[in-house]
């Protein structure tokens, strides 16, 4: 008689304990959808991007799911953050700005320099054809793919490779977004780009307050630049 | 041996040990993050200065001994608990998760936390050594001359052998060889019956050195920079490895390659070939430039940037390249054909390097500081170019505060002399935005040229200026630019995607045909630059952008204070972190050693209720000498990297006469019994000597440019012992004059003289940058004013 008291208090505290593990499980879940509301309406769509499309991306995109689980809760924080190998994750509103200022459209075909942690990537994907991307640390790239796979997107190409030479096999892009800064514009990148496409590309160095630029190529093959804001990068590897 | 002599060996010993661990330290942080917090070293040994003074009034019972021998044992103790606590609290201060990152400080909460943990943590040190010298001061008052002798200069020659370390060997088998240094001298301050005998201070003091000291064979090397520092980065590239790496006294210089690494900042969007690979160079873990490995196609990308067009528009016979680095101009200058070029670079290691791969390009190649070379040359160039200033896209301040003698109105007006008839300066600066460094540029260069525009002419006839879709090149041709040579420029600008800044006849739309810009601040700015109207637009202007000058050599300093909190509004507390970091991380330095001064130092004290008692020429006349002497240490150390050609040579120079002749000067005030006709005669002359200075240094060191190095730092080590000598007298003599009435009150004047020391070595910087070098000297004259004011109402209140 004991005994059963004992079996039956022990499934009951079980059941208890589960019911609260989901119940807290489905709490964090929800937790996530309300702060990644709040990131876009406060720090997005506050700042001027009003485009549906990519409103509608960054409130999809889990973040949290792709920066490392120590910096989870800091995932909808209006700062970058850090995903190791001396790299980070861009603030929202400046992945929102990049992806504004190619006017991204549903049949387009995108290439990504540097792929980090692959929530770009994932953003543009939400809104655009296919998303090609490449990351030339490789444990970010394996990382990418695998956290990218999980969640479902099948547009998204991720490459281990050195950005420099972009990817001729399925030139030429409607919009090249590079997001490690650099000291130069690849040629190569150029070339790739279809007329009248866009290319966003961070210029600086290391600490210092990088400026996004804007190329366009015209249709007699040259180029236009504009300089758009500064911004903050992680300070990347090529130079 | 006598307690005195043994005592003085032993204190002369800890000094030397002492300043340079201090200079060790600063280096090591230098490495590890940036040289910013290096700086703020000195802050936090002078804070342990200071909360040793307080300690020792709070505790000077229990430390005390009656006995002269037991009180020579306790001193020892704590010597060889300073010489511990050296590579202990290093090493502790690199683990986690005490750790800071720089990196992270304007972004993670956690970080200032652990910023304030390291600096308590590198304070111990410094804390022990205070507290035994403090002690020895207390408790030998009679020999304080000898005393205060050993340890100034046992700190002056710290800070020159030091150097020497640094040239040659690692950061940590420096530390851990000072650290021995210090203990065994606590060890030979023991008696030597017990020396080897195990009792209970002893005992702990034993077990702990043995420890401390035995772990450096069983730890491993491990890089603990920020992963974030430009070299860490470029180490994660696919199959980066480090090529070179040599320890010189500009820093540790270390060269990376990978097969992926190529640079080309500023290059037109027209060149479609491949950009260069490169090695990439780095001091102390920062970039500092980089090497082209292929040295045919880094010369066919040179032509694509806008320093090609001055290059091409001058005489081909004398090129000057100033601040050569690691060779890029010169290179320019060789693609362009000149036949004679001059390099000149400071630090021989990068030079060394340069040339170790891409070959000797430069028909003389001088090691020298640029204004040195300026000075001291009688030829005459058809090109003098300046290396680029800024970084691309942009920097974020961060040598906001670091004295720069290169980009001053005084240098472009040497260079302008130093030109043929016919010749050209060039001066290039990477945009950035808000645009603030290629205006300082343009209008320090238009400042120290404008003397060579005839009158009633355009300056756009003599000035022209060139922008890419990240650089421009702004360049000053002494007889003007001709028709074709005007041509010329708009072909290259149509041909390679640049757009004319500054050129005759100029419209709205050729400015920005191939690039545009976030606004058109850059276009009003350099036309009121050029219209003499800079004054007016500087009122609505957020940054400083006139012209910079010898008196005030930062340039890289924009920050208009008055307008910090609407930048805060604008931009953030994390992007003005990234505009003006240097200039935040002094004004934080500042707040936090007020703070954490106030806390160890004067807290206590007043805790205790021991100031009730004070007299008040003691709370005047320590904190007045203390400010007096880190506000004149700190401009000498900037006045003379003019003429002493280096930062690095200053500091060691300044600090290791100064220290010497302070050293001297103590000792020389134990003839001088108390504050007599002599002792007004000396406060009179110091005050004198530093009112004259700052004309003085500058007239001198005009006159005196043909001396060789060796002369200049005989010449300098003179004029640094003369304010030096005085200054020593000062502190000794006070804590004599407080033997011979309150006894009680020298830890107080010890802690006040470190409190207000602490506090002027970061505020001292802070004035030279807002109000120039000479007010800072003025203001220390008015400081030993001060104290000789508070000894002349001592004197009548005795009376």
């Amino acid at each position: 008689m004991r005994t059963k008291r004992i079996v039956a208090s022990t499934k009951y505290l079980i059941f208890i304990l589960l019911s609260l593990g989901m119940v807290s499980l489905t709490a964090g879940q929800n937790d996530y959808a309300a702060e990644r509301n709040e990131m876009v309406e406060e720090q997005i769509r506050n700042r001027g991007i009003a485009d549906k499309d990519i409103l509608r991306a960054m409130k999809t995109v889990e973040r949290h799911k792709l920066v490392p689980p120590e910096q989870r809760r800091f995932a909808y924080d209006d700062r970058p953050l850090p995903i190791g190998h001396g790299q980070t994750i861009s603030q929202p509103y400046i992945v929102a700005f990049m992806t504004d200022v190619i006017d991204p459209r549903s049949d387009m075909k995108v290439l990504e320099v540097g792929t980090g942690s692959g929530y770009q990537a994932a953003v543009l994907a939400e809104i655009v054809s296919h998303v090609y991307t490449i990351e030339i640390i490789e444990p970010l790239a394996k990382k990418a793919s695998d956290n990218l796979r999980e969640l479902g997107y099948d547009n998204i190409t991720v490459k281990h490779a050195d950005g420099y030479f972009g990817w001729k096999e399925h030139a030429p892009f409607d919009a090249i977004i590079v997001t490690a800064a650099a000291s130069y514009i690849p040629p190569e990148l150029f070339a790739q780009l279809r007329d009248d496409g866009k290319m966003i590309i961070p210029v600086g160095a290391n600490f210092a307050p990088q400026q996004l630029v804007l190329v366009t190529k015209r249709k007699n093959g040259k180029m236009k630049t504009k300089n758009l804001m500064p911004v903050r990068f992680v300070p990347f590897t090529r130079d | 041996m006598k307690i005195a002599s043994r005592l003085t060996i032993s204190i002369l010993l800890l000094s030397i040990s002492m300043i340079a661990y201090q200079v060790t330290l600063m280096r090591q942080l230098s490495i590890t993050q940036w040289y910013h917090f290096a700086y703020m070293v000195i802050a936090i040994a002078m804070l342990g200065f200071g909360f040793s003074g307080t300690f020792l009034a709070l505790f000077k019972r229990w430390l005390s001994a009656t006995d002269p021998q037991k009180q020579l044992y306790v001193i020892s103790i704590i010597i060889m608990m300073s010489g511990i606590s050296m590579p202990l609290c290093a090493e502790l201060s690199t683990l986690e998760p005490i750790r800071f990152d720089s990196y992270e400080l304007f972004v993670d909460r956690a970080v200032p936390l652990k910023l304030v943990i390291t600096c308590l943590l590198l304070m111990v040190p410094f804390f022990f050594t205070a507290l035994a010298l403090g002690l020895s001061f207390y408790r030998f008052p009679k020999d304080i001359g000898k005393l205060y002798f050993a340890n100034l200069s046992g700190s002056g020659l710290g800070a020159i052998a030091v150097l020497f370390l640094l040239s040659q060997l690692p950061v940590r088998p420096i530390i851990y060889s000072l650290a021995l240094i210090a203990w065994i001298s606590g060890f030979l301050l023991l008696p030597f019956n017990k020396r080897f005998v195990i009792n209970k201070g002893a005992l702990f003091s034993y077990c702990i050195a043995f420890i401390t000291f035995t772990t450096i064979f069983w730890l491993p090397s491990r890089s603990v920079n920020s992963p974030y520092k430009s070299i860490e980065t470029v180490l994660q590239l696919p199959d980066s490895k480090k090529v070179y790496s040599k320890n010189s006294i500009y820093g540790l210089i270390e060269a990376v390659r990978a097969p992926s690494l190529r640079y080309a900042p500023g290059i037109s969007m027209i060149y479609t070939d491949t950009i260069p690979r490169v090695e990439a160079l780095f001091n102390n873990g920062n970039w500092q430039g980089t090497i082209p490995l292929e040295p045919a196609y880094a010369k066919r990308a040179l032509r694509y940037t806008t320093p090609f067009i001055p290059f091409e528009l001058a005489g081909k016979d004398r090129a000057l390249i100033l601040g050569d680095g690691t060779g890029n101009r010169s290179l320019l200058a060789h693609e362009v054909r000149y036949i004679g070029i001059t390099g000149v670079e400071s630090m021989r290691p990068v030079t060394e390097r340069y040339q170790a791969i891409v070959g000797i390009v430069n028909n003389e190649q001088h090691a020298v500081f640029t204004r040195h070379f300026l000075n001291k040359t009688k030829n005459s160039y058809n090109l003098i170019s300046f290396p680029t200033c800024g970084v691309p896209g942009g920097g974020s301040g961060l040598n906001a505060i670091q004295e720069n003698y290169l980009y001053t109105r005084e240098t472009f007006k040497e260079a302008a002399e130093r030109l043929t008839a016919d010749g050209v300066i060039e001066a290039s600066s990477y945009i950035d935005y808000p645009y603030r460094v290629p205006l300082r540029l343009l209008s320090t260069m238009f400042e120290g040229i404008k003397g060579e525009i005839p009158e009633n002419t355009d300056p756009e006839d003599y000035l022209l200026a060139v922008r890419s879709w990240n650089m421009i090149s702004y360049f000053f041709k002494k007889n003007g630019f001709s028709p074709q040579e005007l041509t010329f420029v708009r072909q290259e600008c149509e041909q390679k995607g640049f757009d004319p800044l500054i050129f005759p006849d100029l419209t709205v739309e050729e400015r920005s045909y191939n690039n545009e810009l976030e606004d058109e601040s850059l276009f009003r700015a350099t036309d009121a630059i050029l219209n003499g109207r800079l004054k007016e637009f500087q009122k609505n202007y957020p940054f400083k952008i006139e012209a910079v000058t010898d008196n005030q050599p930062y340039f890289a300093q924009f920050l208009k204070i008055e307008n910090l909190r609407a930048l805060l509004s604008t931009f953030g507390f994390q992007g003005t972190g990234f505009l003006e970091l240097g200039y935040l991380i002094l004004l934080i330095t500042i707040l936090l050693l007020i703070f954490l001064a106030f806390l160890m130092i004067l807290l206590p004290l007043i805790w205790k209720r021991s100031a009730e008692k004070l007299p008040l020429w003691v709370g005047i006349y320590f904190p007045a000498i203390g400010i007096g002497f880190m506000f004149t240490e700190i401009v000498l150390i900037q006045r003379f990297i003019l003429f002493l050609e280096d930062p690095v040579i200053s500091v060691s120079v300044v600090i290791g006469s100064l220290l010497a002749a302070s050293g001297a000067g103590s000792y020389f005030s134990e003839t001088v019994s108390s504050f007599d006709r002599t002792g007004y005669g000396v406060f009179l002359i110091l005050v004198l000597i530093l009112c004259v200075y700052p004309w003085l240094l500058s007239t001198g060191f005009e006159a005196l440019h043909m001396l060789n190095s060796w002369q200049r730092y005989a010449v300098s080590a003179v004029l640094i012992s003369l304010p030096g000598f005085c200054m020593g007298m000062m502190f000794p003599k006070g804590m004599k004059q407080l033997t011979g009435s309150s006894v009680n009150h020298i830890p107080w004047a010890w802690g006040l003289n470190n409190y207000f020391s602490v506090i002027a070595s970061s505020v001292a910087v802070l004035l030279s940058i807002n109000t120039g070098l000479t007010t800072v000297f003025y203001l220390g004259a008015v400081c030993y004013l001060l104290a000789a004011f508070a000894i002349n109402h001592l004197q009548k209140t005795s009376r």
